[in-house]
């Protein structure tokens, strides 16, 4: 029984993880270039609202 | 009420960020490097019951859609219905300012003139009439100091109290603007249309000049005495070597990596300790404790355990960013690029190498010519980013622990080397285009903001927690399963798939003095994310001596690693691995991004292969070359 509610919280864990990666490739983000760090020229971190 | 549309303009480095920073409380990096304002940013701010959203456009000097950011300016300006554009002026350089704000004024766009740094100009001895200013343009002004609360509100006031359709452009500028129509109508030739409108342009902010400010005493500022020294002459480069070795020191020797002992002992010790011992009294089956002790956090563990290092160091350059000194390092390496057919310019997209070649990558969009940006997006994977830090840092303090902060340095030096003879290879052979010509304005030495700097840190280091979370954990737990499984099932460690592979991979290095599967398995991994190199080894050591249960619950993951990696590597070896690891094949993220920004997958597998090349080289030289030497 411990075992299986170590493997779900694992598995869970896993899932959110590869999510993360997958959506990062998808719209090519990069962890490491987040907010100020990536000095605005990395296009994924900002999405820009145009005026309609 | 219909929300206020307003787009902030202005040239680089006229606090134009820090206004965008003060009025919508977003962050922002503040400072003239290629690609800090390449993309748009949008903020917002409510003021008076009215909802404002506020652009900040990339600082330019003009508007002849000549670079990217010139274009994204006039394109945005021109197809956009905006209730307000606000020029944000440098008081104190005011003359070369409105060249920018003539240019918009030509093509038609109403500006609020933001006469900033009017405390700077003050001192300088330089006095703007706001009131005339606006009278010799036609247009409305105001005056405001960058980092002031008081400055924001008094902007908002304006905002919301301000209709651009009430002003029109004096009759000054008007004969301006029928002048320069006349010149473009004219039959002279493109060039010599050019130079008669950049003189008319200056004729007018001449008169505007003469009409609006007054100058008493203008001396050298405190910056340009600094510079004399920093910047300039000969001792520059030396000076700007012996800041970064701080750097340096403080990371790896005085602050860092004592930060980093005390957590490695807090997770590879107490939390390991107490993890196996919870799970096993829990009942969970010996192998999912395998999987999550020496698995997960024997792979996480060892990424985590150098984070306090990539804070430090990111600190560091940080605070050397907010005091303005980064900025003078493109002027300090602009002799050497010139040698590689480069300018300084290139030196900022390098710069933010140390932190990730990512953005690094993109930010070399900002560069003029076609040969500088290709160049740049090659050599750039070269540098010592964040990710390789901790491999660095774990080879050096395991084999030369009393010079470990020397070696870490040495590999920075020797990754910015590599980069600049590549940059050189490359410039002679495949990109003989002609390369750009070099401005770049340097901002005002300053005491940084610590609220900045820590904010900069943070963004620059979190990216770091985030991907140990992440695609290290994810990483981890498949190289548990690969090191434990092969096709027929669970086995030994050394007949596992991550062996079998690591073992083709490691006949690669049979000259280099690392021709182990471990190795090999460790430089696969590491083309995932470079912090899997050290998450990998964490893995496989650790594992190993557990599973040949030749240690004892009384070593430490930390010991058990170390053992491991004291039997597979020489102090030579280890040096190799470490050149290796610094040069070849950048992490598929990079890899990605070069692909996008260099235009195809030619420039990609190219990247990938010559990286490879050269690494292979110089880790053989190194090793080779050492026992030559009789190391």
């Amino acid at each position: 029984m411990a075992t299986f509610i170590v493997a779900a919280v694992l598995a869970v864990a896993l899932f959110l993880a590869l999510r993360h990666i997958y959506r990062n490739f998808h719209e090519g983000k990069s962890d490491c270039c987040g907010a100020s760090g990536c000095s605005g020229s990395c296009c994924g971190c900002h999405s820009v609202p145009e005026k309609k | 009420m219909a929300t206020i549309a307003v787009a902030l303009t202005g040239n680089p480095n006229t606090g134009k960020s820090t206004i965008f920073n003060e009025l919508t409380g977003a962050r922002q990096k503040i400072g003239n490097w290629p690609g800090v304002t390449v993309d748009k940013k949008v903020g917002y701010a409510r003021h008076q019951d009215r909802a404002i959203s506020i652009v900040d456009l990339p600082g330019t000097y003009s508007i002849n859609a000549r670079s990217p950011e010139e274009k994204i300016v006039i394109d945005y300006l021109m197809n956009n219905k905006l209730d307000l554009v606000m020029d944000v002026v440098d008081s104190s350089n005011i003359e070369r300012n409105l060249f920018l704000t003539v240019q918009l004024l030509e093509k038609g766009i109403p500006l609020l003139i933001d006469l900033n740094m009017a405390d700077d100009a003050e001192r300088r001895g330089i006095k703007i009439d706001c009131r005339r200013l606006e009278d010799a343009l036609g247009m409305p002004g105001v005056q405001t100091v960058g980092r002031s609360s008081k400055s924001a509100r008094k902007l908002l006031d304006v905002f919301t109290s301000t209709v651009m359709s009430n002003y029109e452009p004096s009759q000054l500028v008007k004969d301006h603007i029928i002048k320069v129509q006349e010149i473009e109508a004219s039959s002279k030739s493109e060039e010599q249309k050019q130079e008669e409108i950049i003189e008319a342009r200056y004729a007018l902010i001449d008169t505007v000049i003469a009409q609006s400010v007054t100058m008493s005493g203008v001396g050298q500022t405190k910056s340009e005495k600094i510079d004399r020294f920093l910047a300039n002459g000969v001792l520059a480069l030396p000076i700007f070597l012996a800041i970064m070795y701080g750097v340096f020191m403080i990371t790896f020797e005085w602050i860092g990596q004592p930060i980093a002992d005390a957590l490695d002992s807090l997770i590879n010790e107490d939390f390991l300790d107490f993890a196996t011992d919870f799970l096993t009294d829990a009942g969970v089956a010996e192998w999912m404790v395998s999987l999550v002790c020496d698995g997960i956090i024997g792979g996480v563990g060892a990424v985590l355990t150098f984070v306090p290092l990539i804070f430090v160091l990111f600190f560091c350059l940080s605070f050397l960013d907010g005091t303005g000194y980064m900025a003078r390092i493109a002027f300090i390496m602009d002799p050497i690029m010139r040698r590689c057919g480069l300018t300084g310019k290139g030196v900022m997209p390098l710069m933010m190498g140390f932190g990730c070649g990512v953005p690094a990558i993109m930010g070399a969009r900002a560069l003029d010519s076609e040969k500088d940006r290709m160049v740049s997006i090659l050599v750039t994977p070269f540098l010592t980013c964040g990710a390789k830090l901790p491999i660095m840092a774990l080879f050096a303090a395991m084999f030369f622990p009393d010079n470990a902060a020397n070696v870490v340095f040495a590999m920075y030096i020797a990754g910015v080397i590599m980069a600049i003879v590549a940059a050189k290879g490359l410039g002679s052979s495949i990109f003989k285009d002609k390369g750009s010509t070099f401005l770049l304005e340097l901002p005002p030495y300053r005491m940084p903001d610590m609220k900045s700097v820590l904010l900069e840190t943070w963004d620059k280091g979190k990216g770091y927690l985030v991907k140990a979370g992440t695609i290290i954990f994810a990483a981890s737990v498949l190289l548990w399963v690969m090191s434990n499984y092969n096709f027929d099932g669970p086995c030994e460690i050394d007949e596992s798939i991550l062996a079998t592979l690591g073992g083709w991979m490691s006949n690669l290095f049979v000259f280099h003095g690392f021709a182990t599967w471990e190795s090999g398995a460790a430089l696969l991994s590491g083309i995932m994310a470079k912090e899997t190199v050290v998450a990998t080894i964490g893995v496989l050591y650790g594992a190993a001596d557990v599973s040949t249960e030749a240690a004892d619950a009384v070593e430490s993951a930390g010991q058990m690693i170390e053992t491991g990696m004291a039997s597979s590597f020489t102090a030579l070896s280890a040096l190799a691995f470490m050149v290796f690891s610094q040069l070849y094949t950048p992490c598929v993220t990079a890899l990605g991004t070069i692909k996008k920004e260099a235009g195809g997958w030619k420039w990609m597998i190219f990247s990938a292969v010559y990286m490879f090349v050269i690494a292979w080289v110089v880790s053989l030289l190194v090793y080779q070359g050492g026992r030559f030497l009789g190391f």
